[in-house]
């Protein structure tokens, strides 16, 4: 059916009008619309689209509004136009349509003084993005991942000599002068430094770091390659060099998984030089004896409390040994149920979180299985079917090929708590959920549901640390209230969770 | 060659050799006349090479209503007969240092404006502009269009000429570029809106036409004519583009793009490295602002030379400069904006002729680089008329359309096998 | 414009983004100054993006 309104004596121009008409012929049941002003021309066109109209009655600042409608609510349609004109729905607000540049080059015509490039694009386009940023002059921070290891070396020499750093590739998480980028956790501003060739790792540390109190002024990420004999530690050994230059920073801690050796004497070497205090945590690492001022850790938990020792002027040792008490407190500690199965399932987001729980319970349960074991002989065949203890890693690049990395989006990981947990030989789950800028906005709650929906008739227990700060977006409080309400174990360190899901099991086999 | 400096200094050769480009009108002509190698029952098309078997609708339309003009046949029937089987030439407008807006139809009797480059002396050609509506370039062929025609023929172009020859006798070559620069900042984008540029054109010409044709009782309606198509200086502006452009020859190594061209079924590309070599894939289908009583089905694949105006540097990488029909590009100043933005990221330089008020007097974005536009993704947007399928129907809606990627993929390719070697 | 690494941690970090819009969002948040990039994949594979690059002498 055909309907034409006029209103009359308002004028609109002939944009405005093709404009209306166009989101007219997007409601459902218009089939067609047509605005037009009753010029004599005009009434003749819609005319001869169908429109009947009697002549000579308008005048040029006459709306004529023909509909061509098929549901019997013509008259909410015509309202629909009226308010159409009134206040046109394409008209958007200014700050909505600020310029995006199309390229690095347009970004740096806009940001003149920018000094880094954050790429997280696909790895084959990566490099290439990564070289013209170095050339403009901008240090690198890649989070992609799929870079070869001669691209890697390419870059990184090319940085070198130019003054420049690459983080990464495969860095997810720094902190410059005080700003979290990528994966990062809100903590204070302090005296400590740090360079990191593990995203989780740095994150760890920091939170630990924050919770006694102690500030970081810049996390260096270099990406874990970096510290492997071909790279030659080239971002790791250049971030020392800068920390130790700076004289904002009093105490320097060098994290990763363990270096190749050459590697490692060289960053060894190059700590040594800075004549600052530095704290070691190479994950596993053979624990070095202490030095004048270069101090070990093992674990990230522990390397917080020798550098809060540090800089508050206590006794390391002592510091160390009041850690280990509380360790030994925990792995005391048992449920009022008991505990049902026989194996810890380990189910992680962050990648150095589930390196380094496998090296703290590896010393009460063994093997310990997983996608990324300790050694290459636990290697899960199919890492959706895990056996005995094992710890799989969500992050690792076989989940995050056409997924979102789990820290963003943690459904699949609860997933797989869900079915893990119904496993009847399973008697301990641990994991971890990590807060901070990057991560999901609420990642505790999809876990807590998943454990809700477990169908079994005695669950396992389920051990969990919450790696963030108090001043992380999505509130530490909520995201641990979340899961304690949901019957969860929740740790004060990644350290502390695995050392007590595996204890749990050890001291029931003994 | 095979540094980025060289392909780098090529360009730039190009960039300021198209800068340095002054075209200015100096006559006008009959087309067979006035266009080198116009052959008999020859007929000249927007765009890249096309047979009369691929041609789109419009296309087909507007070459009926030229052979109908031209007196080969009597009826439109009989029109598309002569054409089916051969008996007609055609040739881009483009191989002839021609353009033509929408179909671009160039036939031996139509009148053409004469532009030249005033430092190389080339010269180009375009056809008067017939006004909206019901019109030969948007594939219409009726009488009234026919008669119009022929109107422009007897009264508009003899007096126009005279005019024009006045001018140029008394002041040498009308200075075009001054032209365009001036109505840039008048609210020209000089593609989908011409109201400056066509009022600037009058006012200058009409002190030499009455001169010429003192007491010629049409001089009044041929400014009315004039006057009432604000798209009247779309035709000579595009021919000053399309000379500027030619200025630049060949350029050893350059990326440079020097045509962009649609016929309504092919888009093709031609770069200054690349001499004469046209690039061509399937022509974008426009989403366009409609006009009442059309649908998107309605709509042909894109259609003419304009596309001039943008490798030129102006019409839509101009838009900043035409905050009055930001409504055809998403509403507000700042979408504007943003298209002329974008395309700086994609071109050679910026023009120090043309200048863009709302950008404190930014340059336009000119000589658009192939490379870029393969390395970024980012293909040239233009403004644009939208033509009916269906020949005959005329125009259906006006808007932006982003150019198709392939051509300038094989455009690329072209480029990286002649100089790899 | 060469800005060392040492700039960068003496003035902080000043950003432009190509890839995640999460990572510019978190940067907005903390009032960093930070470009974003609408990136996209270049129109040509990667082969003849190679060819270019050589040409180019990269």
């Amino acid at each position: 059916m055909k309907k034409i309104e006029v209103v009359r004596g308002e004028y609109y121009d002939s944009v405005t009008l093709m404009l209306v008409a166009k989101e007219m012929k997007k409601i459902d049941g218009v089939v067609d619309a047509a605005l037009n002003m009753a010029t004599e021309a005009n009434i003749e066109i819609m005319k001869a689209a169908g429109f009947e109209i009697e002549a000579g009655s308008f005048s040029p600042d006459n709306l004529l509004i023909g509909i061509d409608y098929v549901k019997d609510e013509i008259d909410r349609i015509f309202e629909t136009v009226r308010s159409y004109l009134a206040s046109p729905p394409w008209k958007k607000k200014e700050e909505d349509t600020e310029y995006s540049p199309g390229t690095l080059d347009g970004a740096i015509s806009v940001l003149r003084d920018a000094n880094l490039a954050l790429i997280s694009l696909p790895g084959r386009f990566a490099v290439a993005e990564a070289m013209k940023a170095l050339k403009n002059g901008l240090n690198v921070m890649l989070y992609s991942d799929n870079v070869t290891i001669e691209d890697e070396i390419k870059i990184k020499k090319f940085a070198d000599r130019n003054d420049l750093i690459v983080m990464g590739p495969d860095c997810g998480t720094a902190v410059i002068n005080g700003k979290g980028l990528g994966f990062s956790n809100v903590c204070p501003e302090g005296p400590v430094g740090i360079v990191a060739a593990s995203g989780t790792g740095l994150q760890e540390l920091m939170v630990q770091l924050t919770r006694r109190g102690i500030g970081v002024k810049h996390g260096i990420g270099t990406g874990g390659r970096d510290v492997k004999r071909t790279v030659g530690g080239i971002s790791f050994l250049k971030g020392i060099r800068e920390l130790s230059d700076n004289p904002d920073i009093s105490l320097i801690i060098a994290v990763g998984k363990p270096p190749d050796p050459e590697v490692k004497e060289r960053i060894l070497d190059s700590l040594r030089k800075t004549g600052k205090n530095c704290v070691i945590c190479f994950m596993g690492d053979d624990h070095g004896k202490d030095e004048a001022s270069v101090h070990y850790s093992a674990e990230l938990e522990e390397c917080a409390v020798v550098a809060e020792a540090i800089l508050n002027g206590k006794d390391v040792s002592l510091a160390r040994e009041k850690l280990r008490a509380e360790y030994a407190r925990l792995s005391g500690w048992r449920p009022t149920g008991g505990v049902k199965g026989r194996y810890v399932r380990g189910l992680f987001t962050g990648g150095t979180l589930c390196y380094e729980a496998q090296y703290i319970a590896q010393s009460h349960i063994n093997p310990i299985y997983g996608n990324a074991p300790l050694r290459k002989e636990f290697k899960l065949k199919n890492s959706l079917k895990p056996i005995g203890h094992s710890f799989i890693d969500y992050g690792e690049d076989e989940f995050t090929q056409g997924r979102l990395h789990p820290m963003i989006d943690p459904s699949f990981r609860a997933e797989q708590l869900k079915e893990q947990s119904e496993d009847n030989s399973v008697a301990v789950v641990l994991f971890d959920v990590v807060l901070g800028y990057g991560s999901a906005e609420n990642p505790s709650q999809e876990v807590a549901e998943a454990i809700r929906a477990v169908n079994r008739g005695i669950k396992p227990v389920y051990v969990a640390y919450v790696c963030g700060t108090a001043r992380d977006p999505q509130d530490l409080a909520k995201q641990i209230s979340l899961l304690e309400d949901a019957g969860v174990i929740v740790c004060e360190s990644n350290a502390r969770a695995a050392l007590l899901a595996s204890s749990l099991i050890s001291r029931r086999e003994r | 060659m095979n540094r980025l400096n060289d392909i780098d200094k090529a360009n730039s050769i190009a960039f300021e050799k198209l800068l340095k480009a002054e075209p200015q009108i100096i006559d006008l002509g009959m087309a067979k006349d006035a266009i080198p190698n116009f052959g008999e029952k020859m007929i000249l098309h927007a765009g890249p090479p096309i047979t009369w078997e691929r041609m789109s609708g419009p296309m087909i339309g507007a070459v009926t209503g030229a052979i109908l003009y031209e007196g080969w046949a009597e009826t439109p029937e009989k029109a598309r007969e002569l054409a089916s089987k051969g008996e007609i030439t055609f040739e881009p407008c483009h191989h002839h240092n021609s353009v033509g807006p929408m179909a671009g139809i160039i036939s031996p009797n139509l009148p053409v404006w004469v532009v030249e480059e005033k430092n190389t002396g080339w010269r180009s050609y375009a056809t008067l502009n017939e006004g909206l509506g019901k019109v030969l370039r948007m594939g219409a062929f009726s009488e009234e269009v026919i008669e119009r025609l022929n109107w422009m023929r007897e009264v508009l172009y003899p007096v126009l000429r005279n005019g024009v020859r006045k001018y140029v006798g008394d002041n040498g070559g009308l200075n075009l570029k001054s032209l365009i620069s001036q109505s840039l900042h008048m609210g020209d984008e000089l593609h989908n809106r011409n109201r400056a540029a066509t009022s600037l054109l009058i006012r200058t010409l009409v002190p030499s036409m009455i001169d010429a044709e003192r007491g010629n009782h049409n001089l009044s309606r041929v400014v009315k004519f004039m006057a009432g198509n604000d798209h009247f200086f779309l035709n000579p502006g595009m021919a000053a583009a399309k000379v500027s452009l030619d200025s630049i020859g060949y350029v050893e190594g350059s990326s440079m793009i020097t045509i962009m061209a649609r016929n309504g079924t092919d888009f093709g590309i031609q770069i200054a490295g690349v001499e004469k070599e046209w690039f061509t894939c399937p022509a974008a289908l426009p989403d366009v602002l409609l006009f009442p009583g059309f649908t998107k089905d309605d709509v042909n694949r894109d259609i003419g030379d304009s596309a001039i105006m943008e490798t030129y540097g102006v019409g839509g990488f101009a838009l900043a400069a035409a905050p009055a029909i930001v409504q055809f590009v998403g509403g507000t100043p700042q979408d504007a904006v943003n298209y002329t933005r974008e395309m700086y990221e994609i071109c050679v330089g910026e023009n120090k002729h043309f200048t863009i008020p709302a950008l404190n007097f930014r340059g336009t974005p000119t000589g658009i680089d192939l490379i870029k536009v393969v390395e970024t993704g980012i293909t040239p947007i233009l403004d644009t008329g939208a033509a009916h399928k269906e020949a005959g129907k005329g125009q259906v809606g006006a808007g932006i359309v982003r150019m198709p990627s392939e051509a300038f993929v094989k455009a690329a390719e072209a480029f990286v096998e002649k100089y790899s070697k | 414009m060469t800005l060392s690494f040492k700039d960068l941690l003496n003035s902080g970090p000043k950003v432009i983004n190509l890839g995640m819009e999460r990572f510019y969002l978190d940067l907005l948040g903390q009032e960093v100054p930070v470009v974003k990039v609408n990136w996209r994949p270049p129109l040509a594979r990667s082969s003849l993006m190679d060819r270019l690059r050589k040409l180019r002498g990269e």
